[in-house]
C-alpha cells in the first residue's frame, strides 16, 4: 500500500505539463496496440474465411435474385441450425426443407424461394 | 437462377472450397442437386475430383449411380485404389460402388473385400460376389443345358475375371461359406480344375473340403459328373478318395438318371475310354437298388458295367443284379449281356428266364440257350417249338432240328441209303432252316463234309434252291464232289440242273467250260456228246483238250484229228494242250506222232510237254490235270 501512495505523492508533486505528457503517451500507445490488433484480426484467415464467406453468400444471393427477405430467411436457418457457412444453404435443400416447418415459414414465401434456388 | 446460377458461382470460388461444397451437394438426397455435383467433380476436363464421388456412392441415388456405370471403367480404376487406402469408410464406399456396378469384371476386385478387416465389409463383398456368381452361374448352365450362345460368349468372355475371383473366394471359404463359388467351380470344368484340387480339395479336415463333397453328392449336372470321373482317374490318393467318397455317399434317385443320361451324351470313344479304365463301381448298389430306373438308362449303365475292368465275377453279379427289374426290357439285356461276356451266369440266369412271363427274355434265355449249347439244349427248347411268339418258335425249331441235323451227320455213314434218304426227307419237314446248315455243310473246307451234304441235298431234291451253289461246286478241288454235284443235276432228273450245267459250258470262264466238260465225261452217258462237239472248236486251248478228250472217252474216236491238229496249230498253247491231251488219250500211234512233232518243235515248253506225254504213255496209271 505504500508504494501506491508514494506514486500518488509523486504525481501530486510533480508539475501539471509533465502528467498530461505520460498520459498522451499511454494513450498513444494503447491506441497503436489497438490498431494492431485490429489489423492482426482482420488478416487473419478466420476472418478472411468469414469475408470470404458473406462475399460468397452476398453473390448468390444475387445470383438467384434473393430477396432481402429471403436472404434473412436463409440467415434465420442458418443460425438456427448453427450452420457456420450459410453458402452451404444454397446447396443443402434438405436443411432447407426441415427448416421451413421447423420455423413455420408460410409457403408463400417458401415456394419462390425453393424454385429460385434448387431448380 | 436456380441450382446452375448457384454451381456458376461455386466454381468460381478456389478448388477447395468449390470441391468442398460439391461434396456436400453430392451428399443431398435429391438427384438434380447430386447429378450437377457429379457433373463437376466427375469432369475429367474440369475439377476430376472421381474419388469423392466413389467416396460418397453409398449416399447416390440410381440416377447419378446409372451414371458412374456409364463410365464404369473410370471409376473401377479409382475405386481400386481407394481399396489400398486404410480407411475403413473409403474402402466400403468403393467396395458398395463396385458391388452396385455388379459385372464379373468387378469380382476380382470384390473377392479382395472377402478377406477385408472389417466384418461388415466382409459381409457385404460375399453378398455383392454371390450376385455376381449367380449370374454367372446361370449363363454357364444356359450354356450347358440349353446350348444358349448369348450365355456361351458371356462365359467365355469373363471366364479369366471368374476364375481370378474365385481363387480368392474359395481360399476365404472359411469367411464366407458360400458354396456357390465351389459350384461355378465345378461347372466350370476343367478351367477350374487346377483350384478344386490345389484349394478345395488340398485339405480333408477343411470346412470347403466337406462343401465340396456335399454338393457332388447331390450334383446331377455333366460337369459334375466329369469332374467326379476325373478326380476317380487321379493317381494322386486323396483327390481319388474324394471322388471315391462322392461315389459311395450317392444313394439319391436323381444320382442314377442323370449319370446314365451323362454316359448316353458321351462321345463313344470317350465313354469306352471311361468304361475301360474302371476297376470298381461304388455307386452300383444303388443301381440294384432301383428295379424301376428306366430301360434305356439302365441299358446305358450296364453297357457300362459291361465294358469296365471290374473283376469278371464281380461284374458278372452287378449285371445279374438288375435280373430282379420290373422291366422286361431291362431282365433281356441283362442276358444278353451275359451271353456277350462269355459269362458262366449267362446259362443259369437264362433257365430261369424261359419262365419268365416277358417273350422277350424269353427269346434272349434261348438265345443264350441255343449259343450255350448245354447237354440239355433240346429238351429245354423243345416246348417252345408250338409257342405262339414267331422269333421264339423260330429259334425254338431250328436249334432242335440243329440238335437232331447234327445228330443225322454224325451217324450218316452208319446209315444204309434208305435210312438216310428217309431221315433226310423227315428232317427236311421240321427244320425250316436245314437248307442254310446244307450251305453251310456245303461250303465247309473239308470234301467229306461237303460230299454228304451234297447227297443229303439229293436226297431232299433241294438242287433248284441251291443252283448257285452247285454251279460253284462244278468247279470244286475235289473231283468227287464235282463228280456228286453233277451227278446230283442228271440223277435228279432236274432239267433247271442240266440247263445250269449245259449253262457251265458256255461260261466265260474257260476253267468252269473245261469243268463242264470233264464233268460230262465223268457222267459216262454218251448222249451228252453232241453236247460237247462243238467245244473241238473252242479258242482256249485247255477248252478245246477236255472237250477232245470228254469226246474220246465217250466213245467219238474221230476227235483223233482235233488232237493232231491241235498238235500242228501255230499257237504254242494248243500245242501244248494237245500234247497233254495225246498223253491223256493213249491213242495207237501217239508215240510216233509226238516224236515226228518233237523233232520240228522249236518251242522250249511245247518240248517239255511232249517229254511229260511220253512218260504218261510209258505208264498209263498216273493222273494229270490238263
Amino acid at each position: 500500500m505504500n508504494v501506491f501512495e508514494d506514486i500518488g505523492r509523486g504525481f501530486r508533486r510533480s508539475s501539471g505539463v509533465d502528467a498530461w505528457v505520460v498520459l498522451g503517451v499511454v494513450a498513444f500507445v494503447a491506441a497503436v496496440c489497438l490498431v494492431l490488433l485490429l489489423v492482426r484480426h482482420y488478416t487473419s484467415p478466420g476472418a478472411r474465411a468469414a469475408r470470404l464467406r458473406k462475399s460468397v453468400f452476398r453473390r448468390l444471393t444475387e445470383a438467384n435474385h434473393l430477396t432481402p427477405a429471403e436472404r434473412d430467411i436463409l440467415l434465420q436457418i442458418a443460425r438456427h441450425y448453427q450452420v457456420s457457412d450459410p453458402v452451404e444453404l444454397f446447396l443443402k435443400r434438405s436443411l432447407f426443407e426441415a427448416a421451413l416447418t421447423v420455423l413455420k415459414v408460410d409457403a408463400a414465401v417458401a415456394d419462390p424461394m425453393r424454385r429460385k434456388l434448387y431448380t | 437462377m436456380g441450382l446452375e446460377a448457384t454451381l456458376a458461382v461455386i466454381r468460381t470460388l478456389p478448388k477447395d472450397e468449390a470441391v468442398s461444397h460439391l461434396e456436400t451437394a453430392l451428399m443431398e438426397p435429391y438427384e438434380e442437386i447430386q447429378a450437377e455435383a457429379f457433373r463437376l467433380l466427375a469432369d475429367p476436363q474440369g475439377l476430376n475430383r472421381p474419388e469423392i464421388v466413389v467416396r460418397c456412392f453409398p449416399g447416390l441415388l440410381p440416377g447419378v449411380r446409372k451414371k458412374i456405370l456409364e463410365q464404369k471403367w473410370h471409376f473401377i480404376a479409382v475405386a481400386r485404389e481407394q481399396i489400398r487406402s486404410g480407411l475403413e469408410k473409403m474402402r466400403r464406399s468403393a467396395y458398395e460402388m463396385l458391388a452396385a456396378i455388379g459385372e464379373v469384371e468387378v469380382a476380382h476386385l470384390l473377392a479382395l473385400a472377402v478377406n477385408d478387416a472389417s466384418t461388415v465389409i466382409r459381409e457385404n463383398a460375399a453378398d455383392a460376389m454371390e450376385k455376381i456368381a449367380l449370374r454367372y452361374h446361370y449363363h454357364l448352365l444356359n450354356w450347358h443345358s440349353q446350348g444358349e450362345e448369348r450365355s456361351r460368349q458371356f462365359v467365355e468372355q469373363n471366364r479369366a475375371l471368374m476364375l481370378q475371383a474365385l481363387e480368392v473366394l474359395l481360399r476365404t471359404f472359411q469367411i464366407h461359406r458360400k458354396t456357390l463359388f465351389i459350384e461355378i467351380a465345378v461347372e466350370m470344368g476343367g478351367t477350374a480344375y487346377k483350384l478344386i484340387t490345389d484349394i478345395v480339395l488340398a485339405r480333408r479336415d477343411s470346412p470347403i473340403y466337406r462343401g465340396f463333397l456335399a454338393f457332388l453328392e447331390r450334383a446331377t449336372s455333366d460337369a459334375a459328373f466329369d469332374l467326379l470321373f476325373k478326380l476317380y482317374f487321379e493317381h494322386e490318393e486323396n483327390l481319388r478318395q474324394a471322388a471315391l467318397d462322392v461315389m459311395k455317399g450317392r444313394t439319391d434317385p436323381g444320382f442314377l438318371g442323370a449319370l446314365a443320361a451323362w454316359f448316353a451324351k458321351l462321345p463313344p470313344e470317350k465313354f469306352l475310354q471311361l468304361s475301360t479304365r474302371v476297376r470298381e463301381i461304388p455307386w452300383w448298389k444303388i443301381v440294384e437298388e432301383s428295379p424301376e430306373l428306366e430301360p434305356a438308362l439302365t441299358f446305358k449303365l450296364i453297357e457300362f458295367v459291361s465294358k469296365s475292368f471290374v473283376d469278371p465275377k464281380t461284374r458278372d453279379s452287378m449285371i445279374r443284379g438288375l435280373w430282379k427289374s420290373g422291366h422286361a426290357e431291362v431282365r433281356a439285356r441283362v442276358l444278353s449281356a451275359l451271353k456277350e461276356l462269355r459269362s458262366p451266369l449267362a446259362l443259369e440266369v437264362a433257365r430261369s428266364g424261359l419262365g419268365d412271363a416277358s417273350d422277350e427274355v424269353k427269346v434272349a434265355a434261348v438265345k443264350v440257350i441255343a449259343e450255350a449249347a448245354p447237354a440239355d439244349k433240346a429238351k429245354l427248347l423243345a416246348p417252345f417249338i408250338g409257342s405262339s411268339h414267331p422269333e421264339l418258335r423260330a429259334i425254338a425249331v431250328r436249334e432242335v432240328s440243329r440238335e437232331s441235323f447234327d445228330r443225322y451227320l454224325r451217324s450218316f455213314d452208319r446209315l444204309d441209303e434208305r435210312t438216310r434218304e428217309l431221315a433226310a426227307r423227315a428232317l427236311a419237314k421240321i427244320d425250316a432252316t436245314m437248307l442254310d446248315r446244307l450251305v453251310d455243310e456245303i461250303n465247309s473246307m473239308e470234301a467229306d463234309r461237303r460230299l454228304k451234304a451234297l447227297r443229303i441235298v439229293n436226297y431232299v431234291e433241294a438242287g433248284e434252291d441251291l443252283q448257285p451253289l452247285l454251279m460253284e461246286l462244278l468247279n470244286d478241288r475235289d473231283t468227287r464232289v464235282r463228280a456228286t454235284a453233277i451227278k446230283i443235276v442228271e440223277l435228279s432228273g432236274n432239267v433247271e440242273g442240266m440247263r445250269l450245267l449245259i449253262g457251265a459250258l458256255a461260261d466265260p470262264d474257260r476253267r468252269i467250260r473245261a469243268n463242264a466238260i470233264e464233268a460230262f465225261e465223268q457222267l459216262g452217258d454218251e448222249r451228252f456228246a453232241a453236247l460237247l462237239l462243238p467245244f473241238v472248236k473252242d479258242p482256249d486251248n485247255r477248252v478245246r483238250a477236255n472237250a477232245a478228250k470228254a469226246l474220246w472217252n465217250l466213245g467219238r474216236k474221230e476227235v483223233r484229228s482235233t488232237v493232231e491238229g491241235m498238235l500242228e496249230d501255230p499257237d504254242e498253247n494248243m500245242r501244248l494242250s494237245a500234247a497233254w491231251a495225246i498223253g491223256e488219250l493213249r491213242f495207237e500211234g501217239a508215240a510216233p506222232l509226238l516224236r515226228a512233232r518233237l523233232e520240228r518243235e522249236p518251242n522250249e515248253k511245247v518240248r517239255a510237254k511232249i517229254a511229260d506225254a511220253f512218260a504218261r504213255l510209258a505208264n498209263p496209271s498216273e493222273e494229270n490235270g490238263g
